[in-house]
């Protein structure tokens, strides 16, 4: 469709974004290890509505054993990026990559947005043809095109990497990159449009996580451990930066929204000598990028009694920061720690001084902190969503099918919000809390566009 | 197969005011198309925290622009020595009517160019590339065919001595691209600055109207004029 004015979702700054209406309904990703598809579930968040808190319709998967990940729009404020200018298209169709079947679903989200409907499926083996990868994973609407990547090749091995398609056929356009230099592992992308810079994270080969995640290997260091800058434009790989193989699993990327701003913030799952998370934020030192660790929650020690078969030799719960979201307004980051069961808030205003503003303990491997509308929570904060104007910060509960096996044995689905104090602090939204059982929840996509969703290209 | 034989009245450059009129307004009509470059700058401007950005930017603008609709006339005019005005103008109205057509259907095609960290030469080749392939030059065809009839269009050796007509298409043709981009650039560099200095961001929101729709009709309309102008 054709729109006279840009789609009124499209804002052309973070700034702006953050004063659009506040969102009626998300979209979450559910995956099934029951034998029934995964699917889509829309679930109300507009607090006048009588059906808040709850699923009010799933649409299934046309079939089994996808393992849908994360997700994201087909169109978004990049559309209106000043050397590629297309305002006039619909933020309209969830572009739906499946992370162990490497398809991607097209989901229509209109007219009715509450009843979404899968237009269209890409099969894995023309994206391997047109592309060379599989195991796709985060997706970005770019001003040119809609940008995937896959964390592995086409035979399941590396390299994993980015590959556009078709903003309006949705078909591969083929691999994206053209000088990968010295990348072969991939996780998550992301980019500084202002500065024609694409940052890639690494996770690792899909052998070493898809039968979940082994203690021996990040020991021995077979995790990634480095990101690595690329030139937009030219499609080159510009420099790596190396963690150090001790800290294992680089994963979320979280640019400044401001395009002006050349930093942003990156997490480690687990540091290999002592279990701690980390985050760390990159930044521009000269003409190279460097990166410098600004966070750091250590491990707790725990009964052994109380931990699953994997970490009961060591005694201690990792805190596992899985998943990181920074506010539109640059100001607050918020970091989940899925193994200690916590959210937590940090002012990254100052992003080389991270200051702890507020946390909020709910699951956990050891402590199980119950929900009031629940009984104690089996899983803890995962994937995390904050609302455009930065007030509500939601999570849902599940990693990846494996690995939710290994730390959380039983976990059924949840989602739960956060309300944030605009000065520092956020608590507990008691009023809110959705049950998917045996389904597990993952991504969260608001209405209109959230903290991940978009990219702008003006301060 | 009346406009088959262009009628050489004087030899005089231009010698109404309407074609320049004409090629001003396509000026300001391309000038207001933010694909055109005014949008570009304003980013470039805020993004560099510097309002003197913007005036460098649509000056290399402009060049590009400029360029791309040298080449649209040079072939025009490489067209007209070869081939009579009647079917050049014929080409030119069914590629452009098609083209606009194309653009309607397909209006969601766009420009895939990537990259804001660019230097003069590529905001050359930007806007090139973008007048180019928007047909920028082509919708001025009517009415530079038209200053034939004014007398100083494009040469035909078989019925006149080649070179006076030359430097006449010439000057006239320099004289209307002259106009149009002189046009073009004030009204750019004016809807830049007004964007940057007083509206704000905000205005891309409500103001930004789907320009690429008038522009396809446009095209039709230019293709259209530039038939009737053959057949009538």
């Amino acid at each position: 469709m054709a729109l006279m004015t840009p789609d009124p979702t499209f804002y052309p700054s973070a700034r702006l974004a953050i004063q659009g209406p506040p969102e009626r309904l998300g979209y979450v990703a559910v995956l099934n290890t029951n034998g029934q598809p995964d699917a889509m579930s829309v679930v109300d968040l507009d607090p006048e509505s009588p059906t808040y808190s709850s699923i009010v319709n799933s649409l299934e998967m046309p079939n089994v054993g996808d393992e849908l990940h994360h997700f994201g729009w087909n169109a978004c404020s990049a559309s209106l990026c000043p050397y590629a200018p297309h305002p006039h298209l619909e933020r309209r169709y969830l572009i739906v990559p499946t992370l162990r079947t490497s398809r991607i679903y097209v989901i229509d989200t209109k007219p009715d947005p509450f009843s979404p409907k899968v237009v269209k499926t890409v099969e894995a083996d023309v994206i391997a043809n047109r592309t060379g990868y599989s195991r796709l994973h985060t997706v970005h609407c770019g001003p040119d095109a809609i940008y995937l990547n896959g964390i592995g090749s086409a035979e399941g091995g590396a390299p994993g990497g980015i590959l556009r398609i078709d903003h309006n056929t949705f078909e591969p356009l083929g691999a994206w990159e053209l000088d990968r230099g010295p990348q072969t592992l991939a996780y998550d992308f992301w980019w500084h449009m202002g500065l024609d810079v694409a940052i890639t994270s690494e996770w690792c080969t899909p052998d070493l996580f898809e039968n979940g995640p082994s203690l021996a290997d990040i020991v021995a260091g077979n995790y990634g451990h480095k990101i690595h800058f690329w030139d937009l434009r030219r499609r080159r790989h510009l420099q790596e930066v190396d963690f150090g193989s001790e800290n294992q699993m680089v994963l979320e990327l979280r640019p400044s929204h401001n395009p002006t701003k050349a930093y942003g913030f990156v997490g480690v799952v687990v540091n290999s000598q002592d279990l701690s998370s980390s985050v760390w934020t990159w930044y521009q030192d000269g003409e190279k990028w460097a990166v410098t660790k600004v966070i750091e929650i250590p491990a707790e020690p725990a009964d052994p009694a109380l931990l699953p078969e994997a970490l009961k030799g060591l005694g201690t719960v990792p805190p596992l920061v899985t998943d990181l979201d920074l506010s539109l307004d640059d100001k607050f980051l918020y970091v989940s720690c899925w193994g200690s069961g916590q959210m937590r808030q940090y002012d990254v205003s100052d992003p080389f001084n991270a200051k702890l503003t507020g946390v909020v303990e709910l699951g956990g491997i050891v402590n199980k902190t119950a929900h009031p509308k629940s009984g104690p929570l089996i899983g803890a904060p995962q994937m995390v969503e904050i609302s455009r104007d930065g007030r509500r910060v939601y999570a849902t509960n599940s990693l990846y099918s494996s690995w939710d096996d290994t730390f959380y044995p039983n976990i059924t689905g949840w989602m739960a919000k956060f309300n944030v104090n605009p000065e520092g602090g956020l608590s507990l939204d008691e009023d809110f809390f959705v049950d998917f059982g045996e389904g597990r929840a993952h991504q969260v996509r608001l209405e209109g566009g959230d903290a991940s969703s978009d990219t702008f290209c003006y301060p | 197969m009346l406009g088959a034989l262009p009628v050489h009245a004087e030899p005089a450059a231009i010698a109404t005011l309407g074609p320049l009129i004409g090629l001003a307004a396509l000026g300001a009509f391309h000038g207001i198309n933010p694909a055109m470059g005014w949008l570009f700058a304003v980013s470039l401007g805020l993004q560099r925290q510097n309002g003197w950005a913007i005036g460098s930017a649509v000056f290399y603008i402009s060049l590009g622009h400029v360029a791309s609709l040298l080449v649209v006339a040079v072939a025009l005019a490489l067209a007209g020595f070869f081939v009579p005005l009647f079917w050049v103008r014929i080409a030119a109205g069914v590629f452009l009517t098609g083209f606009g057509i194309y653009k309607l259907v397909l209006y969601y095609r766009h420009f895939r160019w990537v990259g804001m960290n660019v230097s003069g030469r590529d905001l050359i080749a930007w806007s090139f590339l973008m007048a180019t392939s928007h047909g920028a030059g082509l919708m001025l065809a009517p009415i530079i065919l038209n200053l034939d009839e004014e007398g100083a269009g494009a040469p035909d050796l078989e019925h006149h001595s080649g070179l006076l007509d030359i430097a006449d298409t010439a000057t006239a043709w320099g004289v209307g691209l002259t106009v149009h981009t002189v046009a073009m650039l004030t009204v750019m560099l004016a809807i830049a600055l007004v964007v940057y200095r007083k509206l704000g961001l905000a205005f891309l929101r409500r103001g930004w109207l789907n320009v690429d729709l008038l522009w396809s009709a446009a095209l039709i309309l230019a293709g259209l004029t530039t038939l009737a102008l053959a057949i009538l």
